[in-house]
């Protein structure tokens, strides 16, 4: 015993936090076994992301525009309304007061109108559908808003008709206002839409989207439309300076469907269809390229279970404790070291399945103008990749604690698959209310971080009606309560 | 650094058993103390409670007077080895000490300091998966002088060694004492302790029965007798009964007599012309004078290898 032992000299500059972080490191990289799991994590992700991506196809390309016309800068639009207009060149202002809202589906009667039924006013660029165009509309559902060039720009009170309307152009700058009475008037917001020229046509839009039908079978939906048509009444409309030229209708984008009749200044317009950027089916090209996850999930839960399991099994916990007999600092610093090796292998394998995964995607139908090209250059593919490496650490984190809390590797692993695979299967299978809050309840919810498109209900993909941050909301909840249980499981129980 | 280790009114109890029913003895530095008693006496369990691992119900278990729990750095402290198959079977033996050390500061010229020590440099960098149970104790002593701990405790290191093994761990235990450490050794075989041990705390059933030192117990074991070697075995007993004496034989020519001094006895003897080779103040096993404890305690046998620990 030559080298002696002392405080000065063993203190090696590194915190007392930092010495067991680097235990519990070399605890890790010391087992062969685990390093290589993990390594086969990263291989298994890519294998089976790239192996699903060229399973995965689709024919929105073909069929785009037949149904949509191609928007101001290109992209698909819907835009079909009746509008009742004429030419107006320079400034103006148009008012008119929507007195009332009805609606029904083309091939029944109900007599309530679609929630996103319209009525409002619009100066658009010309009676051409996909032409540039701003408006403010007023719906029974969501109230006033105002749109511009197939975007809701700004969003004013939630009152339904009758409610006056009003529209400024000066220049390229179009302002909307609302009012309740038609003398006090509040202003909504203004937009600039550079593209309209200096006469363009002005007036009343009548809309009303189709409504939509959702079916869901184990393994597949069906999303059915169904034509609605919405009629409202406008009074008191004026056009300022001075004009009271020649009102026409025309059904835009549907030509032949609505119509409108005038009588003392009074007009009925019926309309039908959406004013509407194209959004899709709404299948997630990025997260189509991370399918693979999956797999991902299951290995790292596995590693992140024997990580204690096998402390217990040998008996060697009771070695780590007697070296370091704070045991909630085993614990964390247990979790930072797997949840730092998972988030490192979730990061390579998201960015290698993406790189890999795109152009296959985009090969099999997944491509412009249904789809937007995605690049590591959109900082939202980012959030995906990065919410992917969250995804494994936190699994990762969970299992560490859930076998801490059963000190049994297959009750552990069985538990941890059973809440974060079990129920995207099971969601498949059930109506999309109970699936959505079986995605919101369970960490299963956590793969929600791998999407970037907006949370819908058309797809089968349970993941898909919930947004990334309530998945993350969730997993964090479960991974921070398991580790709490397990941290005063750790300190009550005998080693 | 004097780090005595100090058990006080121990009571442990898993479910319905009690493991520990109030245990008290201090473990001093300089010394090995053997703890003994069958397996299940509850000596694993006062081992774990010393080490903070399983919480005592009463009573305390103090290290230089703090709970271990408390103690920075403690495997510099108290070194143990309590199970030598506690080690990852996928890693390297070395690594298994480095994550030691490095949890508790100690540089790596240590780790391979004490590999040499233990004699397992030519295994260091083999996967303990292969390792003999001899091989895991060695690399679990290791372990336990990692720190160069002024205390060390051991679970049963004798446990699966050759020959070989148990004198070189005799030898070592020796020598941590003689180097002022405070050694706690546990043992259900006071054979295992002869030659090694200075002091002994026996226990059963949680209970001490007897805490004594290896030279009053073995003195107390032997105390009066006598042994006399003879080739005239029926003579000698006559004479020396009718003389008061009461004389067992143990061997072929072996008397153990007991209420008479040598010197009387070699006179008695020398009286009859009776032949003796050796008369001589009789020395008693350590495992005899355990088997004389636990008679007297009446409350196990130390021969029957009982419930697992």
């Amino acid at each position: 015993m030559t080298t002696r032992l002392s405080d000065r000299a063993t203190a090696e500059g590194r915190g007392r936090a930092g010495r067991v972080l680097l235990a519990e490191w070399t605890k890790f990289w010391s087992v062969p076994r685990w390093v290589m799991a993990m390594l086969a994590a990263i291989v298994l992700t890519v294998l089976m992301s790239v192996l699903s991506a060229s399973g995965s196809g689709t024919d929105e390309n073909a069929a785009i525009w037949d149904l949509y016309v191609p928007g101001p800068d290109g992209r698909p639009v819907q835009d079909s309304f009746h509008f009742v207009h004429q030419p107006a060149s320079g400034d103006l202002t148009i008012t008119a007061q929507v007195v009332s809202q009805e609606g029904r589906a083309l091939d029944a009667s109900t007599a309530e109108p679609e929630a996103g039924a319209m009525a409002g006013l619009v100066i658009k660029e010309s009676t051409e559908a996909g032409s540039a165009y701003a408006a403010i509309v007023v719906t029974p559902g969501d109230g006033v808003r105002m749109d511009a060039n197939f975007e809701t720009v700004h969003t004013g009170s939630t009152e339904a008709a009758p409610r006056y309307l009003r529209l400024t152009r000066t220049g390229a700058t179009i302002t909307g206002f609302e009012s309740a009475d038609g003398t006090r008037w509040s202003e909504v917001g203004e937009v600039d839409v550079p593209e309209l020229p200096d006469t363009i046509e002005v007036g009343m839009l009548v809309g009303s989207p189709d409504g939509v039908v959702v079916e869901r079978q184990f393994g597949s939906t069906a999303v059915g439309q169904t034509s609605t048509i919405s009629a409202a009444e406008f009074d008191n409309v004026s056009l300022e300076p001075g004009r009271t030229g020649f009102w026409r209708g025309n059904g835009i984008g549907l030509p032949g469907v609505g119509q409108f009749t005038e009588a003392q200044g009074r007009f009925t317009i019926a309309g039908s269809g959406d004013i509407a950027a194209y959004s899709g089916p709404g299948d997630d090209v990025v997260q189509l390229s991370l399918i693979g996850f999956i797999v991902g999930v299951v290995v790292v839960c596995a590693v992140g279970v024997l990580y204690v399991t096998t402390e217990y099994k040998h008996g060697m916990i009771r070695t780590s404790f007697t070296v370091s007999p704070q045991r909630g600092r085993v614990l964390a610093t247990k979790a930072v070291v797997i949840a730092g090796v998972a988030f490192t292998v979730g990061l390579i394998a998201a960015l290698i399945s993406f790189q890999l995964g795109q152009p296959i995607l985009r090969e099999n139908g997944f491509a412009p103008p249904a789809f937007d090209t995605m690049s590591l250059s959109d900082p939202i593919v980012w959030r995906a990749i990065t919410g992917s490496a969250l995804l494994l650490a936190l699994v990762a984190v969970l299992s560490l604690c859930i076998a801490v809390i059963t000190r049994r590797s297959a009750s552990a692993i069985t538990l941890v698959i059973a809440l974060t695979v079990l129920p995207l299967l099971a969601g498949f299978g059930l109506p999309a209310g109970p699936a959505g809050w079986l995605m919101r309840l369970t960490p299963a919810g956590g793969f929600a971080l791998q999407r970037v498109v907006e949370p819908t209900e058309h797809l089968v993909d349970p993941v898909a009606m919930i947004a990334p941050l309530e998945g993350l909301v969730v997993l964090l909840a479960y991974a921070a309560g398991t580790l709490v249980l397990a941290g005063w499981l750790l300190n009550r129980r005998d080693a | 650094m004097t780090t005595d280790i100090e058990v006080r009114d121990l009571r442990k109890r898993y479910g319905p058993t009690v493991a520990v029913d109030g245990l008290s003895f201090t473990i001093r530095s300089g010394q090995v103390t053997g703890l003994v008693g069958p397996n299940g006496a509850g000596k694993s369990t006062t081992m774990r409670v010393i080490l903070g691992l399983d919480s005592a119900d009463e009573g305390t278990a103090l290290i230089g007077g703090r709970p271990y729990a408390s103690l920075r750095n403690p495997i510099r402290h108290v070194g143990a080895l309590l199970d030598a198959g506690a080690v990852h079977p996928g890693r390297r033996a070395r690594d298994h000490l480095l994550w030691m050390a490095h949890a508790s500061g100690i540089p790596k010229r240590r780790v391979d300091e004490v590999i040499e020590l233990v004699g397992l440099s030519s295994a260091a960098r083999r996967r303990v998966g292969g390792f003999s149970l001899g091989m895991r104790q060695r690399l679990g002593i290791a372990g336990a002088l990692l720190g160069d701990p002024p205390a060390l405790i051991f679970d049963e290191p004798v446990n699966g060694l050759d020959p070989e093994g148990i004198r070189w761990i005799r030898g070592l235990l020796r020598r941590l004492a003689t180097e002022g450490r405070a050694v706690l050794v546990s043992s259900h075989l006071m054979s295992e302790l002869e030659g090694s041990a200075d002091h002994l705390v026996v226990i059963g059933r949680g209970k001490r029965i007897a805490d004594t030192s290896v030279q009053d117990l073995l003195t107390a074991a032997s105390r009066g007798r006598v042994a006399v070697r003879t080739t005239a075995v029926s003579e000698a007993i006559t004479v020396l009964t009718q003389e008061g004496a009461s004389v067992g034989v143990i061997d072929h020519g072996v008397l153990i007599v007991t209420g008479l001094s040598a010197q009387r006895a070699i006179a008695l003897l020398a009286a009859s012309e009776l032949p003796f080779s050796e008369v001589s103040g009789y020395r008693a096993t350590l495992e005899e004078a355990y088997l004389n404890l636990t008679r007297d305690a009446g409350e196990f046998s130390a021969a029957s290898p009982m419930e697992a620990s």
